[in-house]
């Protein structure tokens, strides 16, 4: 095997106890994850001057006191979770999907795409549908082209997907300034259709009940199906799984793009649900608060539901924040990545510790 | 633009020389790496690495005055970030890449909340003069070569020294020996006498500081200032020209100076304006580095414990 792709091979281990691991006992580690990552935090909060408890409560608990406020926390929840369960079925075959962002970007083009006059105005309220499945077609092809290079070529996904997201950034770009713009800003028209609202005096809309349905298929999936089987038995023991006949380089691709269609999925909601146009940016930093969600859901079907919420609050009451207390919201990127490294961490000493335990049993 | 403006001797050596200046933190990133991924450990975090070594050496380098201060605590700054990847990875055996994206993460977040905290939201950071070329005598006088590069920056020179000096010590010392036994077996390295995680960490460190370094060059070297996410992909650009090199810091150099050229001319034809839009230049390097890492990637020998976590306890 060449380049890059012994990488993983800790990590499945780590992950394989982990999933061996009782629910208590992960559920302790996710927990203590969270507790320390805010205790490191409030040290950065402290020396800004402001006060932690102050700032953890426009973050956690602000958000949910009312309907139009949960409604913000919707707009960040339905990518988060839709991102997340994509990235997830790459994370059970042991590859990193980290192009969540193009593929974002390039869902949130296909939407745009059949929903701006004169297509729009053409489809009426069936642009829509169509708007949403050529976004996930969109967000599988962008996906499905770093699958291709790993397939073909074996070259790593992790440097591919990355590079896919600067490419598809220059593209949208493109796209907003040239051909689709509309007016002064580099922007495209306002889309003719939007996903129907749940709730009048809020943004919270049917976007959310999509995501929360791929959930359950999310889970069917990968627990019930011969598919999902083999995605798993490939990231549990590649040389077993190919023993057993799974194809790996099919599974590999069809992983790839399966993540690339929640991701794409995830950019034609951004732009049904929330935005109306495409513009630079629209896809913000999704792709990878999303690969936090899926690691601090563990992969776990309701696990990345929690995830994706928690990772919502933060997201929509680091604005308050910001505001109120003066934290930069890019404090909410320390965050995350120190939830996953002290979950990491989790990780490494319980599985140290069962080590320990089976030698002295022995 | 005409063809003859494009292809002019003043526009190609202006064109080069802003292609060398622009491969300075390329070489400092790739060099650092090579030595990183010869022990084993992979380099995803050099992206965050240099975020780092920029903030600290242009928030130093403004505060005291001093360049020469600022591009040492440039490279400290990125070596004891470095620290967190190679504690992680190598005691905690952790997945690289996991990791790596976490770190990048942490420091884009940190980097940016410390720009906005202490220099505050105004997008206009105060610019410092940067580095100012020298001019090597006799060699810039050379027609053509002598401008392109013999009449650069300090931190331009030394990258090059710090590519030879690294090539030299891979390839004909001890020390050297033992860091490609550690990336190729580290078992039979262990069995022999050597310290694999002292070796590992190590090489994470080194790559760490020649990453702090690249990030200096950035802000002292060529912008001026800090701007968020000022890395711009160069750590994972880097990766791929580790790969395209194979592993060899020289031709490294080279590599880099092909894609800072590439960069140079993405920056040039923005500037002077063309048919095609000017995206189409931003995206050409990241495009090349794929093409790269699919074409060049291809049928190579890796360091075979690439990214392998190394458990002593395991015979």
């Amino acid at each position: 095997m060449s380049t890059l792709s012994g990488i993983g091979a800790s990590f499945r281990d780590s992950v394989a106890h982990y999933r061996n691991a009782s629910g208590l006992r992960k559920a302790a580690i996710l927990l203590l994850s969270v507790v320390a990552a805010m205790l490191v935090g409030s040290l950065l909060i402290l020396a800004v001057g402001a006060d932690p408890l102050q700032a953890y409560y426009y973050m956690l608990v602000r958000p949910l006191t009312s309907i139009t406020s949960i409604g913000e926390v919707a707009m960040y929840f339905t990518p988060l979770l839709l991102v997340g369960l994509g990235v997830s079925f790459t994370f059970h075959a042991k590859l990193s999907n980290l192009g969540g962002e193009g593929q974002m970007l390039f869902g949130a083009l296909g939407m745009t795409l059949v929903g701006v006059p004169p297509v729009g105005n053409l489809l009426g309220v069936w642009s829509l549908p169509v708007g949403i499945l050529l976004g996930i077609l969109m967000g599988a092809f962008w996906a499905a082209a770093a699958g291709f290079f790993r397939v073909r070529f074996n070259a790593s996904e992790i440097v591919v997907t990355l590079m896919l997201n600067y490419i598809a950034e220059q593209f949208i770009s493109y796209v907003v300034f040239y051909p689709l713009r509309s007016g002064a800003e580099p922007q495209s028209a306002k889309i003719a259709c939007a996903l129907p609202k749940l709730w009048q005096g809020s943004r919270i809309n049917c976007g959310v009940l999509i995501a929360l349905a791929l959930v359950a298929v999310y889970g069917v999936v990968i627990r019930r199906t011969r598919f999902g089987y083999h995605l798993r038995a490939l990231g549990g023991s590649e040389r077993a799984a190919e023993y057993s006949g799974v194809k790996r380089q099919r599974y590999y691709f069809l992983a790839m793009v399966i993540s690339g269609a929640f991701c794409g999925l995830a950019g034609a909601v951004q732009i049904s649900g929330n935005t109306m146009r495409l513009m630079e940016g629209v896809a913000g930093d999704f792709g990878f608060s999303g690969i936090v969600v899926a690691m601090l859901g563990s992969l776990n079907p309701v696990g990345v539901v929690i995830a994706a919420l928690f990772m919502a609050l933060l997201s929509a009451g680091s604005v308050t924040m910001q505001v109120k207390t003066g934290i930069p919201t890019s404090f909410t990127s320390v965050l995350e990545a120190l939830i996953v490294l002290f979950i990491l961490l989790g990780m490494a000493v319980s599985a140290a510790q069962s080590k320990r335990k089976k030698v002295s049993k022995a | 633009m005409n063809g003859t403006s494009l292809f002019s001797s003043a526009f190609l050596v202006a064109l080069f020389s802003s292609g060398v200046r622009q491969s300075v933190p390329l070489i400092y990133g790739s060099v650092g790496d090579t030595v990183g991924e010869r022990a084993g450990v992979m380099g995803i975090s050099l992206e965050g690495e240099m975020l780092f070594g920029a903030f600290f050496s242009y928030l130093f380098a403004l505060r005291t005055g001093s360049l020469w201060t600022g591009v040492l605590m440039g490279a400290l700054a990125g070596m004891l970030s470095s620290l967190i990847v190679a504690v992680w990875s190598v005691l905690f055996r952790q997945d690289q890449s996991i990791i790596g994206i976490m770190f990048n993460i942490l420091a884009m977040g940190f980097t940016n909340f410390l720009n906005r905290v202490i220099f505050g939201t105004s997008n206009a950071n105060i610019s410092i003069t940067t580095f100012q070329p020298i001019a090597i005598p006799r060699l810039s006088k050379i027609p053509f070569v002598g401008d392109i590069f013999f009449n650069q920056d300090i931190l331009t020179y030394l990258a090059v020294v710090l590519a030879a000096v690294v090539f030299f010590v891979l390839r004909r010392t001890k020390l050297g020996l033992q860091l490609t036994a550690v990336g190729e077996n580290p078992r039979a390295a262990q069995a022999s006498g050597i310290q694999v995680y002292r070796f590992r960490i190590l090489a994470y460190m080194f790559c760490g500081f020649a990453a702090g370094l690249a990030g200096a060059s950035l802000t002292l070297g060529s912008v001026g200032t800090f701007t968020e996410s000022i890395s711009a992909g160069r750590g994972f650009i880097c990766l791929a020209i580790v790969i395209l090199s194979r592993w060899n810091p020289l031709v490294a150099v080279a590599a880099s100076f092909g894609f800072g050229s590439i960069q140079a001319l993405q920056i040039r034809l923005q500037v002077q304006g063309s048919a095609l839009p000017y995206q189409v230049f931003v995206a050409l390097p990241y495009l090349i580095t794929v093409l790269v890492l699919a074409l060049a990637g291809h049928n190579i020998r890796a360091p075979r414990e690439l990214g392998v976590p190394f458990e002593k306890e395991s015979r």
